[in-house]
């Protein structure tokens, strides 16, 4: 249901573009960085995709993502994190104890959209400890 | 460009908006000597073809004013002023052309109108290459080559991906040519396009820099506390590309962001 906290025993995908990535395709800050004006950083909630599969879980991701009209490139790729280890990592190292939230926030066409919040104030230096936190990547494309 | 064209035909709303404060300095040491601008700015802009860093090429018609410099308002000129203002206006173009000391979201703003499309790459295009050529950057052929591929990917992901800010690249260049030392880092996109770079050896010596125009950055560092350096210290903030070196330096940074001095103490 919308607004309900994701379990910290579960995981999240973040999809990471090409851009964002270092050259080597290692994930950086940069993909856990706010557009300006955006609320929440989107990710999508894999459990609810399917229980212990990720190969089925990652499909799910990229049928929702493509089908919301999202562009997977080429070098993009797909961060998997987990929630709690997330949100424990932030509240042990950020300056504020910064407790994030995770939350669920589905849309029609992608029913596990998922939410960071509570990313701000510095946006950047939580992004750059999300950014830790990432467990392993896989292809956008598959 | 004639006295006329320069202020007496009260630049329309457009216009003013895309006013840009020059060189304070160098117009109170070379042109005026009226004291009533003692508080205000020469302001140039221009309409015609600038060339790929948004510079005014010759034939373009160039304007001139002053501007409160304590706030955005125009003020009008007297008609006494206007040959100085020419003056003013001509002797500054030339310094405008050769060095980057305007908002360059401005600059930008005033070049040619193109396609939507097509115009922030025609210029990111040559400002790349304009780095592949620029002495001052020691790794100037595999910067140029990494912002290729950032536009080619931002090309390939868009809308998600802006392309590389332009103002932001010209930040960029701007920090690596006055900061030789530093290795090479870590050079990626954010969301909105611009540049952030970083160094990085391990959870306690992280730096990040995004370069938020040809001025601004914003910073990011994980560093051993340098008192009780079993701690890490992280900070966050922003400030000019100019001072960024000099807030960090408590941190140490430059000992894992520089060529010399690789290891750690003890190594």
């Amino acid at each position: 249901m919308k607004g309900d906290a994701i379990p910290d025993g579960d995981h999240i995908a973040r999809l990471c573009g090409g851009a964002r990535l270092d050259e080597d395709g290692h994930v950086t800050g940069a993909c856990f960085l706010l557009r300006a004006k955006e609320e929440y950083l989107s990710v999508n909630w894999l459990e609810l995709l399917a229980r212990n599969d990720r190969a089925a879980q990652l499909a799910g991701v990229r049928q929702a993502l493509s089908g919301k009209g999202m562009m997977l490139g080429s070098s993009a790729r797909l961060a998997v994190l987990s929630v709690g280890e997330m949100r424990d990592h932030i509240r042990r190292e950020s300056r504020d104890a910064r407790a994030l939230r995770v939350r669920h926030e589905p849309e029609p066409n992608d029913p596990s959209h998922t939410g960071i919040f509570d990313l701000e104030p510095d946006a950047d230096l939580i992004a750059d400890l999300i950014a830790e936190t990432v467990r392993e990547t896989f292809p956008a494309r598959g | 460009m004639s006295a006329g064209e320069t202020v007496a035909t009260s630049p329309d709303a457009t216009i003013i908006s895309r006013l840009i404060p020059l060189d304070y300095d160098y117009y109170r040491r070379n042109v005026s000597t009226h004291s009533h601008e003692a508080s205000m700015v020469p302001c140039m802009s221009y309409r015609g073809s600038g060339d790929s860093l948004g510079h005014p090429q010759p034939g373009s018609a160039l304007w001139g004013d002053f501007r409160q410099s304590d706030g955005p308002s125009t003020a009008p000129v007297e008609a006494e002023t206007i040959k100085e203002i020419s003056a003013a206006v001509a002797g500054i173009a030339s310094i405008w052309c050769r060095e980057s000391k305007t908002s360059d979201y401005l600059r930008q703003s005033l070049s040619p109108p193109t396609t939507a499309t097509n115009r922030p790459e025609e210029s990111l295009s040559g400002l790349v290459e304009s780095i592949r050529r620029d002495p001052r950057l020691r790794f100037r052929e595999r910067l140029g080559t990494r912002l290729a591929r950032l536009i080619e990917i931002s090309r390939e992901e868009q809308p998600e991906q802006a392309p590389p800010a332009l103002a932001s690249v010209r930040g960029l260049i701007a920090f690596l040519a006055a900061n030789q030392g530093l290795k090479y880092p870590t050079v990626v996109l954010t969301p909105d396009g611009n540049v952030r770079v970083e160094w990085r050896q391990g959870r306690d010596r992280h730096f990040a820099i995004e370069f938020l125009n040809d001025i601004d950055v914003r910073f990011v560092v994980f560093a051993s506390d340098p008192k009780r350096p079993y701690k890490v210290a992280r900070v966050a903030g922003q400030a000019s590309l100019d001072s960024v070196m000099t807030l960090v330096a408590p941190y140490r940074v430059r000992d894992w962001s520089a060529e010399q001095d690789e290891k750690r103490p003890g190594e």
